[in-house]
C-alpha cells in the first residue's frame, strides 16, 4: 500500500508541473469587448490604438478606442452606422505634407460600412471621411501609403485620396473582395477578390485582371521584385502561388492547410500560414519554400526587427507563437507567450515604444511594458499560488498520515485531491479531447451551395434553417467562428427569436421562433456538429443549416 | 459538450404519455423485483428506503459536477450485500427519483440499465474475505463499474441513422467524463465504501429465510 501512496504523491507532483501554466501577466489590460479584437492594435509614441468588431447583440458598435502607454483612455470613436464585420488594419500616418497639403498625425481607419476616416491622433476627431460603394459590405482590406495619397480598397473598388484633405484622385471598379488588402508596384497598385481574381490598376487608372486563380484571394498580394506572392484560399485547402508580373505566369510553389493567414514579409522573405502551420518562402531568382512549422494560425502575423515571427495561435487555449526565423527561412527555437486571457484570436500582437500590446476574439486587450522587470502589485495573479500552496499542504498532509501508517485516512485524502484536480482540468482536457476527435474523424467538408442564392454570398457565412413548412436562408456573413455567433446574427437578421440554455455541459439551442420539436440539430457544410454550439467553430465560407432532429 | 446539440438534449423527446408508461414500467419493475426477493422486515425496508432516498439526495445536490455519481458505488455494494434482485431494484428507483428532479426523459431507462447493471456486477463479488473488508477489489470493481455504465447510457444516443463508426465516436467522446466518473467513484468508495457496506450488512437477511410477521414487534428481554 506505501509504495502506491509515494506512486500517487509523484503523480500528484506532476499535476501540479502540469497544470501550472507560464502565464505572464500584463501591465494593464483594458475589456473592450463585448466586441472582438480583430486586427492588430496599433503602437504610437504616445497612444496605443485598438478597434473592435462584431457587437452582435444590443447597441454597442464598433469603435476605435486610444489609450495612453499607461492604459489611460484617451478617445473613443464609434461608427454607429457600420454593419459590424470591421477588422481592416489600422493604419497610423505620422505628419507631414505632399503636393495636395499638409496632414498632422493621424490615424486612418475603414469601416464596413463603407465609410473611410482619417482620425486625429490626439483627439480621435474626424479630419476628413469618404463614403465608398457598400456590396454587402465596405472596406474589409488593408491600406497603403503611395506619397501624399493614400490607396485602399472598397468592397468592388479601388480609391485613392489625399491624406491632407481626402480629396479622391482614383475610384475605380474591381471584383468583390474581402480582407481584399492593397499593394503597390512600380507599374501601380494590386489587389485580390473573391472570385480569385488579381487586379492591377495603373496609376492613371487603367484597370486589367491578368489572371484568374482558383480561390478566393484574401490579403495584399506580397511584392518580391517582379512577382508577387499569393496564398489563395479554396474550400479545402490552399495554395501558395508566385505570379509573374512581366511574363503573367503564375506557378504554384505548395499546396497548403485552409483558412489562410495574412502573409508578412520581411527582405526576400515571406511566410504564409494557415491550418496546417506556418510556411517561409524565400526569393532569390525565383521564389521556393524553405521550411514549414507545424501550428495553427488563420489571421494576422507580424516579424519583429530581431527575426522573430509572432502570430496567434486561434485555438481554445489560444496563446501567442513566438518563432524564430533565419535569413535561410528555417524556423527556430518555438515558443508560445500565454497570457491571463488566452483564447480564440486572430489579431497579431503590436510592438514598439517598449510595449508588447495583445488582443483576442475575447476583446480583452492587455500591454506588456518592458520596463517592468517584476510585474506589479496590482497585476499579480495569486490563484496559481494558492493552488500549489493546497496542493503542498495536502501532499504533505497525505505523507505525515502514510508515516503513521495511517494509510486509509492518506488514500481518502489523495482520491479528494485527485478528484478535485481532474474536475478543474475536466473543461480544458474534453475540449482538446473533443476537437481532436472530431477534427480527425471529420471527412474534409464540402460547402452545400444552392443555386438559387445570390452571387453576393459567394465566399460568405450562409445560415439555413428548416422549419416544417418553411425554410428560411440568410448569407452575407463573413467572421463569425462559432456556430452560437452566426446562428445569432442570422437570428437577427431573419426577425426569429432564439432560446439558448447554458448548461454544464455547454450552450442548447432549445427554440427558434417557439419551435422545439424533437430538438435541433445543425450541419456544418453538411456534416452533423458534434458539439455545443459555443464549442463548434465555423470558417468562412461555410453553409449552416439547422433543422429539427 | 458532445453530441448534445445533435439530437435534442439527450435521445429521443418521449410524449407525456411515453413518460407515464416507461415511469410505470420502471416502478412495476422495481416493486416486482423488491417483493421476489426474500421479504426483509419492515425496520429492514425502510433502511433500504432511507438508503434509496440518501442516494437520490446525493445524487441531486452533486447534480452540478460533471458526471459525479454516487449512485453507482452504492449500487456496486447493494448488489453484493443484498443481492441482485434488491440491487437492480435500487438502482431503478434511484435512477426514477432523481431524475424526476433533474431531469427525466429517454435517458432515465438507460442509467437504471447502467446502474442495474453495476448492481448485477456487485452481487457476483464477494467483498468481505477472512473478515476483512476488500478495499482493492472495491476500488477496481469502482473504476470498471463507471466504464460500464458510461457504455450503457451512450446506448441512449442511438437512432436509426447511427453507424458503428458514429456510435464508436460518440463512446470515445464520453471517455473525460467516464474517466471522472471513475475516479469519483474511487473517491467515494474509499471514503464511505466500508461504512456503506457494514449498514447493508445490516439489512441483509440469510438467503431463504423469511422474518416472522410479528417477529419485529416482539419485545425481547
Amino acid at each position: 500500500m506505501r509504495p502506491l501512496l509515494l506512486v500517487g504523491l509523484v503523480l500528484s507532483a506532476l499535476m501540479l508541473s502540469s497544470t501550472s501554466a507560464a502565464v505572464s501577466a500584463p501591465s494593464w489590460t483594458a475589456d473592450v469587448g463585448p466586441g472582438y479584437i480583430t486586427t492588430a492594435p496599433v503602437v504610437g509614441d504616445d497612444h496605443v490604438f485598438v478597434r473592435t468588431s462584431g457587437f452582435w447583440t444590443g447597441e454597442e458598435r464598433p469603435e476605435v478606442i486610444a489609450f495612453s502607454h499607461d492604459g489611460e483612455e484617451r478617445w473613443r470613436f464609434v461608427n454607429p452606422n457600420t454593419v459590424q464585420h470591421d477588422m481592416a488594419p489600422l493604419l497610423m500616418v505620422p505628419s507631414g505634407e505632399g503636393p495636395c497639403g499638409v496632414w498632422p498625425n493621424m490615424v486612418l481607419v475603414g469601416w464596413a460600412d463603407g465609410r473611410f476616416d482619417a482620425l486625429s491622433v490626439d483627439t480621435g476627431v474626424s479630419l476628413w471621411n469618404i463614403s465608398t460603394p457598400v456590396v454587402g459590405w465596405g472596406i474589409t482590406g488593408s491600406f497603403v501609403i503611395d506619397g501624399d495619397e493614400v490607396v485602399f480598397p472598397g468592397r468592388a473598388s479601388l480609391h485613392r485620396a489625399c491624406l491632407a484633405n481626402g480629396e479622391t484622385t482614383l475610384n475605380v471598379t474591381v471584383g468583390e473582395g474581402w480582407r481584399n488588402g492593397v499593394a503597390q508596384t512600380p507599374s501601380g497598385y494590386w489587389l485580390g477578390d473573391e472570385a480569385g481574381m488579381l487586379w492591377h490598376v495603373e496609376r492613371n487608372g487603367s484597370v486589367s485582371s491578368p489572371l484568374q486563380f482558383n480561390g478566393s484571394i484574401r490579403h495584399a498580394p506580397v511584392v518580391m521584385g517582379d512577382h508577387l506572392l499569393l496564398h489563395v484560399q479554396q474550400s479545402s485547402s490552399s495554395t501558395i502561388q508566385s505570379y509573374d508580373t512581366l511574363t503573367s505566369v503564375a506557378r504554384t510553389l505548395v499546396v497548403s492547410g485552409t483558412s489562410p493567414a495574412v502573409p508578412v514579409k520581411v527582405g526576400q522573405q515571406a511566410i504564409f500560414g494557415d491550418a496546417s502551420g506556418l510556411t517561409s518562402v524565400v526569393c532569390d531568382a525565383n521564389c521556393a519554400v524553405s521550411d514549414t512549422y507545424e501550428t495553427l494560425v488563420n489571421g494576422e502575423m507580424v516579424w519583429t526587427s530581431d527575426g522573430t515571427l509572432h502570430a496567434p495561435i486561434n485555438t481554445p487555449s489560444g496563446g501567442g507563437l513566438s518563432v524564430s526565423v533565419s535569413t535561410n527561412g528555417n524556423f527556430t527555437s518555438p515558443s508560445v507567450f500565454s497570457t491571463p486571457h488566452d483564447g480564440y484570436g486572430t489579431a497579431s500582437p503590436a510592438f514598439g515604444s517598449g510595449l508588447s500590446v495583445y488582443g483576442n476574439d475575447a476583446g480583452v486587450l492587455m500591454v506588456y511594458i518592458a520596463e517592468a522587470s517584476t510585474p506589479t502589485a496590482s497585476a499579480f495573479d495569486a490563484q496559481p499560488v494558492l493552488g500549489a500552496v493546497f496542493l503542498m499542504l495536502a501532499m504533505t498532509g497525505m505523507a505525515v498520515l502514510a508515516s503513521k501508517s495511517r494509510t486509509t485516512e492518506a488514500w481518502r485524502l489523495f482520491t479528494l485531491i485527485v478528484l478535485v484536480l481532474a474536475l478543474f482540468m475536466l473543461p480544458d482536457l474534453s475540449g482538446s479531447w473533443n476537437s481532436a476527435l472530431v477534427d480527425d474523424e471529420q471527412a474534409t467538408p464540402t460547402s452545400k451551395w444552392e443555386p438559387h442564392w445570390p452571387d453576393a454570398w459567394l465566399g460568405t457565412q450562409v445560415v439555413v434553417v428548416e422549419f416544417e413548412g418553411e425554410t428560411l436562408e440568410v448569407g452575407g456573413f463573413v467572421g463569425h467562428q462559432s456556430v452560437l455567433a452566426l446562428t445569432q446574427e442570422a437570428a437577427i437578421e431573419m426577425d426569429v427569436e432564439l432560446v439558448l440554455e447554458s448548461t454544464t455541459l455547454g450552450t442548447y439551442l432549445v427554440s427558434i421562433n417557439g419551435t422545439s420539436g424533437a430538438g435541433w440539430e445543425y450541419f456544418v457544410n453538411g456534416e452533423r456538429g458534434a458539439m455545443a454550439v459555443d464549442d463548434a467553430m465555423v470558417e468562412t465560407p461555410v453553409v449552416l443549416v439547422w433543422r429539427l432532429a | 459538450m458532445f453530441m448534445f446539440q445533435a439530437i435534442g438534449v439527450h435521445g429521443p423527446e418521449l410524449s407525456p404519455l411515453g413518460h407515464v408508461v416507461a415511469d410505470a414500467v420502471l416502478v412495476g419493475l422495481a416493486f416486482v423485483l423488491l417483493f421476489s426477493a426474500p421479504r426483509p422486515t419492515p425496520m429492514r425496508f425502510a433502511g433500504l428506503a432511507t438508503l434509496v432516498v440518501s442516494v437520490t439526495a446525493l445524487r441531486v445536490v452533486m447534480q452540478p459536477l460533471p458526471n459525479i455519481q454516487p449512485v453507482t458505488v452504492a449500487a456496486l455494494l447493494v448488489g453484493a450485500q443484498l443481492g441482485a434482485r434488491r440491487g437492480v431494484a435500487f438502482a431503478v428507483l434511484v435512477a426514477l427519483l432523481s431524475n424526476m428532479l433533474i431531469g427525466d426523459g429517454w435517458w432515465t431507462m438507460f442509467q437504471a440499465a447502467g446502474w442495474g447493471l453495476v448492481a448485477l456486477l456487485g452481487s457476483r463479488l464477494n467483498f468481505e474475505q477472512h473478515g476483512r473488508f476488500n478495499m482493492r477489489l472495491l476500488c477496481t470493481a469502482s473504476v470498471f463499474a463507471a466504464f460500464a455504465f458510461g457504455l450503457v447510457a451512450t446506448c441512449s444516443l442511438i437512432e436509426p441513422t447511427t453507424t458503428l463508426s458514429s456510435f464508436t465516436l460518440l463512446l470515445a467522446q464520453g471517455l473525460p467524463y467516464d474517466a471522472i466518473h471513475a475516479v469519483g467513484n474511487l473517491a467515494f468508495a474509499v471514503w464511505f465504501g466500508p461504512a456503506v457496506y457494514r449498514f447493508l450488512g445490516g439489512l441483509e437477511l440469510p438467503t431463504g429465510e423469511e422474518q416472522p410477521t410479528g417477529e419485529g414487534h416482539v419485545v425481547h428481554g
